[in-house]
């Protein structure tokens, strides 16, 4: 392999594993994200049903 | 027809998922900011979420795997200097932070804050006519990938293109950012997972020393050395280089980074997602190389064709249509019309959100927030439309990949310029600013209208080429906002910007 096809065969390696790795951290962390974004927005159409 | 009743049925479920989301999110929209911002209640991994689904689209998919097929190796550059663009933005904070802090909704509106509304007024227009007509090819490139992932007839393109505009449609208008955000979380695990999975069988299906032994005997060192590449060069990076600053700031994405809950969330959200971004742009193009290897070999069945030529945006999905496993070949066109979905509501909820709140409100500023929600929902309605037409229509000269480099340009180069302009020089005034959005907002029509229109003479066409143009583009702005504001410095004095401060909502 000649050092553009060797530089990117570890770049394209590198870019894989950290996409898997964001993967992982989003839905564990996202999903209780939802949760909490759930509860605000509940309190925010009470607060403003009881002004209306 | 590739599909059989499994992949069928992965679809319909995912579709049920989606839509059931949409409408039982419905009651929590109470106002316009839950409507349009999701309340700024969005917590880090699930703005991380969000945006990685938003800006992984079937349309990126489509467009980075034909520059994969037609640059080789070489195409990857374009990946790293995203990546570099992104780790420079999470580091810095560049833009996105001080428009947090200032608790802007949109870009276009910073723009009435430290300049003057019709300079608003102007930025808004040009962010419009920019992403209309970038995101004017979402659905046409889309349909074709359902097409041949599918195995439909060409004639049953437009339908298609009618079909996936009505879906989006659907939930977009009936649910808001709410369901936009939620969906994207599902959309999320579902595309990053087959993108993972498809990239395994894509090159085991050809082999990795084939693929590099294909690219180097048909593009030979230009194939892995971007400067020497044919379809890129040195012109094509020094376009991106320019643009680097910039990276990941087309609006749907910043009104990801003004949802959250502060500046410092934002800023965060850029580091860690732009993580992704390197594999977001490069597994899509290794699909397009291991095609460019298995079109290259003998037992491939024929790639399309357009006008007489090979159609190269069709090369991927053949490709994967001749050897994903079935079951997994639904997965995946379920992962892609979540990719379709998760851009295009965003997109559409971001274009009507500028047209309503800075180009409608600075003129009517009385509408109330019933009214501003309807107005929206029928924009977005407008913009859909609007993008099946031209669609239809519009073929770019170059690649994809490349009509969307140039209309990231017309915005970057004329409202984000501007923008950084305003944040970080204080001689920055309204004439130079006007100046300089007009300038940069205009000279990429020259390349998206006139070039391989066969109006220009020969000996000129290298002046309306897409690279040349780009660079022009980012140099006149820079010249025309410093020379106009030091002229008019007297007669139109900056206004100074108070900061709102930094923390929660």
């Amino acid at each position: 392999m000649t050092g553009w096809q060797t530089a990117w065969t570890w770049i394209f390696g590198i870019a894989v594993f950290l996409f898997f790795l964001v993967e992982v951290v989003v839905v564990v962390g996202g999903a209780r994200d939802i949760g909490d974004m759930m509860r605000s927005l509940m309190g925010q159409a009470d607060e403003n049903r009881e002004e209306s | 027809m590739n599909f059989i009743w499994l992949d069928w049925a992965m679809i319909v479920a995912f579709l049920l998922l989606t839509t059931g989301i949409a409408f039982m999110t419905r009651r929590l929209i109470s106002n316009y900011d839950s409507f349009l911002l999701a309340g700024r209640s969005l917590k880090l991994y699930l703005g991380m979420a969000t945006m990685g689904a938003t800006e992984l689209g079937l349309v990126t998919l489509m467009y980075f795997s034909e520059q994969g097929y037609k640059s080789g190796f070489s195409a990857f550059a374009i990946g790293v200097i995203s990546l570099l663009g992104f780790v420079f933005v999470g580091k810095t904070g560049f833009i996105i932070k001080g428009l947090r802090d200032l608790r802007m909704h949109t870009i276009a509106e910073f723009f009435g804050l430290r300049y003057s509304r019709s300079t608003q007024i102007v930025a808004a227009i040009i962010t419009f006519a920019a992403g209309l007509m970038n995101m004017g090819l979402f659905l046409v490139l889309g349909a074709k990938f359902l097409l041949y992932m599918v195995g439909l007839p060409p004639e049953a393109l437009p339908y298609l293109m009618v079909g996936l505009l009505l879906l989006v449609l659907l939930y977009t208008v009936v649910g808001g950012m709410v369901s936009v955000v939620l969906t994207d979380y599902v959309q999320f695990i579902i595309l990053f997972t087959s993108v993972v999975l498809t990239t395994y069988f894509a090159i085991t299906h050809v082999g990795y020393d084939a693929v590099i032994a294909a690219v180097q005997i048909e593009r030979g060192a230009g194939g892995f050395d971007p400067f020497l590449s044919d379809d890129l060069g040195w012109l094509f990076i020094v376009w991106l280089v320019f643009g680097l600053p910039f990276t990941g700031m087309w609006p749907p994405a910043l009104s990801r980074a003004l949802s959250t809950v502060d500046g410092e969330t934002s800023r965060k959200l850029y580091g860690f997602i732009g993580l992704s971004f390197l594999g977001r742009a490069l597994m899509p193009m290794m699909w397009g190389i291991c095609a460019f290897a298995y079109f290259a070999g003998a037992h491939a069945v024929p790639l399309p064709m357009v006008d007489g030529a090979p159609d190269t945006a069709a090369a991927m999905p053949v490709y994967l249509s001749q050897i994903l496993p079935n079951g997994l070949r639904g997965l995946v066109v379920a992962a892609a019309l979540a990719a379709l979905m998760s851009t295009f509501d965003s997109y559409l909820l971001c274009w009507s959100s500028i047209l309503v709140n800075d180009i409608v409100l600075p003129l009517r500023p009385e509408l109330k927030d019933r009214q501003k929600i309807l107005l929206t929902r029928l924009s977005v309605v407008g913009c859909g439309l609007f993008v099946l037409g031209w669609g239809y229509l519009y073929s770019p000269p170059e690649t994809f990949f490349r009509f969307m480099a140039i209309t990231g340009t017309m915005y970057s180069a004329s409202v984000l310029l501007t923008t950084a302009m305003g944040l970080y020089w204080k001689k920055a005034n309204t004439p130079g600013t006007l100046a300089s959005l007009c300038v940069a907002g205009l000279l990429p029509l020259t390349t998206i209208f006139l070039d391989g229109s066969g109006i220009v003479p020969p000996a000129y066409e290298w002046m309306i080429e897409d690279k040349v143009v780009g660079i022009a583009t980012f140099v006149a702005s820079v010249v025309f906002i410093v020379v106009a504001s030091l002229l008019t410095q007297k007669s139109h004095p900056p206004k100074v910007l108070k900061p709102v401060g930094t923390g929660g909502n």
